[in-house]
């Protein structure tokens, strides 16, 4: 993009990639925070512990790729799902960008897409079935019991109309049919 | 809200894989005379990295309908995990400051007859700790317990500090005051803000990768010679025990690191015995641990 009496200069400040339609959808998933003003300054790359054990992940040239409009280089790449949302880098961002958020937001687009990662597909299921993402078992229920506890805690394991609430809302919000094992659930 | 009564959120990892850490805190809390309620029904919170990463929409309304019953209840939540506390402290506030968003979630919560008028406090159960006092927690100790640990922090409970407000994020005390008020020696390390590898869909997608994170920590740990990690939260205490047996699978090292919810060190030193507090059904054995603190 030009700018008068700047010739040639691309506009770095501003998310006015190529693929308009992408960042409008990716601003509207970003929601509160505010891509447009990273200066690409490395604060949060340089001190993100995911990048520290997977060198391919660098939130600042996420964030540069979502401004850029780079749909495929995002939500078509599995390097999104190295972020174990720390939110360090929303911590140090000198610009309040936090590229946490534009990582997620990037994610649920891929999710919308029905590129889910298959082992959260596997987890989103349990929640879908018992209301918990990480579900009791026999082992752990005898455990409780030795500890005075009831063995079936006292959430949507042990009420079937709470897990029939939960179950409904999944499917209000379009959760079941986007990450159930029944498509037109 | 009713003051000296909070409902007990439990989650998932509390509950089903670690009930040790919610026995413990039931009976530190009561011991305390802090009374902690039933959320009866609740779900999973639901995580923040992982269903926040997959549907925004999905994690604001279970959000919502687990701070519903809450609010059915007239407490506030307190919550022993990060995961936990992030999503429900951040559902609620959203929720508090953007009315339209609100409607739209009580438009959903009016399908299953439930609504949420945003009227609840989320705490970390370590903030009602230090809120009671950390001279006033000293008069409980019966058993000194003079080890020393490595505190763990974990993302969630301090970032975003923009509006959690908990403690510095990037020199907390607030847990470090805690374990010293038990008799403990907090021990400095390089990593000691680094994430436990777990969160954001990380460790059931890509596990080796996620222990990375744990084993590195660990590493630290061990060189340090410290008697116990401490954690705060149920999902980096379920990452650092499993975990220990997962690196030992995947990375071939051994670390044999005891790993305590600050649960059930508070118990301990209150004089409740380890299998009360769960502690003899962890991966790694506490044993090395508890041989160092005598009968």
């Amino acid at each position: 993009m030009k700018k008068e009496g700047r010739k040639g200069l691309r506009d770095l400040f501003s998310m006015q990639g190529e693929d308009p339609e992408f960042l409008r959808e990716l601003r509207r998933e970003i929601g509160e925070q505010e891509p447009d003003a990273c200066f690409q300054c490395m604060r949060c790359t340089s001190g993100c512990d995911a990048f520290k054990f997977q060198k391919g992940y660098k939130p600042h040239q996420l964030v540069g790729f979502a401004r850029l409009g780079l749909k495929e280089r995002m939500v078509g790449s599995e390097v999104i799902w190295s972020c174990t949302t720390c939110s360090y880098c929303r911590e140090v961002c000198p610009q309040r960008v936090a590229p946490v958020d534009v990582v997620k937001a990037a994610r649920r687009l891929a999710v919308r897409e029905g590129r889910a990662v298959e082992d959260h597909r596997k987890i989103a299921g349990y929640l879908i079935r018992t209301g918990h993402l990480v579900p009791v078992s026999e082992t752990v229920k005898e455990l409780r019991e030795k500890l005075g506890l009831p063995g079936t805690p006292p959430t949507t394991h042990a009420s079937q109309k709470a897990l029939e609430e939960v179950g409904e809302l999944l499917r209000r919000t379009g959760f079941a049919r986007l990450l159930g094992e029944e498509k037109d659930g | 809200m009713v003051k000296g009564e909070y409902a007990f959120y439990l989650g998932c990892i509390t509950p089903n894989r670690y009930p040790g850490i919610e026995a413990a805190t039931r009976k530190v809390f009561e011991r305390l005379g802090i009374g902690l309620r039933d959320m009866e029904g609740a779900s999973c919170c639901p995580a923040p990295g992982v269903v926040g990463s997959f549907d925004a929409l999905t994690w604001l309304v279970l959000g919502a309908r687990n701070l519903s019953l809450a609010e059915g209840m007239g407490l506030d939540v307190l919550t022993v995990c990060s995961g936990c506390f992030d999503t429900l402290f951040e559902v609620n506030r959203v929720l508090k400051e953007d009315p339209g968003l609100r409607d739209r979630v009580n438009e959903l919560l009016s399908g299953v007859g439930r609504s949420y008028r945003a009227t609840v406090e989320v705490y970390h159960f370590t903030k009602v700790l230090h809120d009671y006092g950390v001279e006033e927690l000293k008069k409980h100790v019966r058993r000194p317990l003079g080890l020393k640990v490595a505190v763990h922090y974990g993302c969630h409970l301090l970032r975003p500090s923009e509006h959690k407000g908990m403690d510095n994020p990037l020199a907390p005390r607030l847990v470090d005051e805690l374990v010293e008020a038990l008799g403990c020696e907090s021990v400095d390390y390089p990593s000691r803000l680094m994430c436990c590898g777990a969160g954001g869909g990380v460790r059931s997608a890509f596990l080796k990768y996620s222990l990375e994170f744990t084993r590195r920590k660990l590493q630290e740990l061990k060189e340090r010679g410290v008697d116990c990690l401490v954690d705060v939260c149920s999902f980096c205490h379920l990452q650092f025990d499993r975990g220990q047996k997962e690196i030992e699978d995947l990375f071939g090292e051994t670390f044999g690191m005891p790993v305590v919810h600050y649960s059930q060190l508070l118990g301990l030193a209150m004089g409740m015995s380890p299998a009360e507090l769960g502690m003899d059904a962890h991966a790694v054995s506490c044993e090395p641990l508890l041989r160092k603190l005598g009968p």
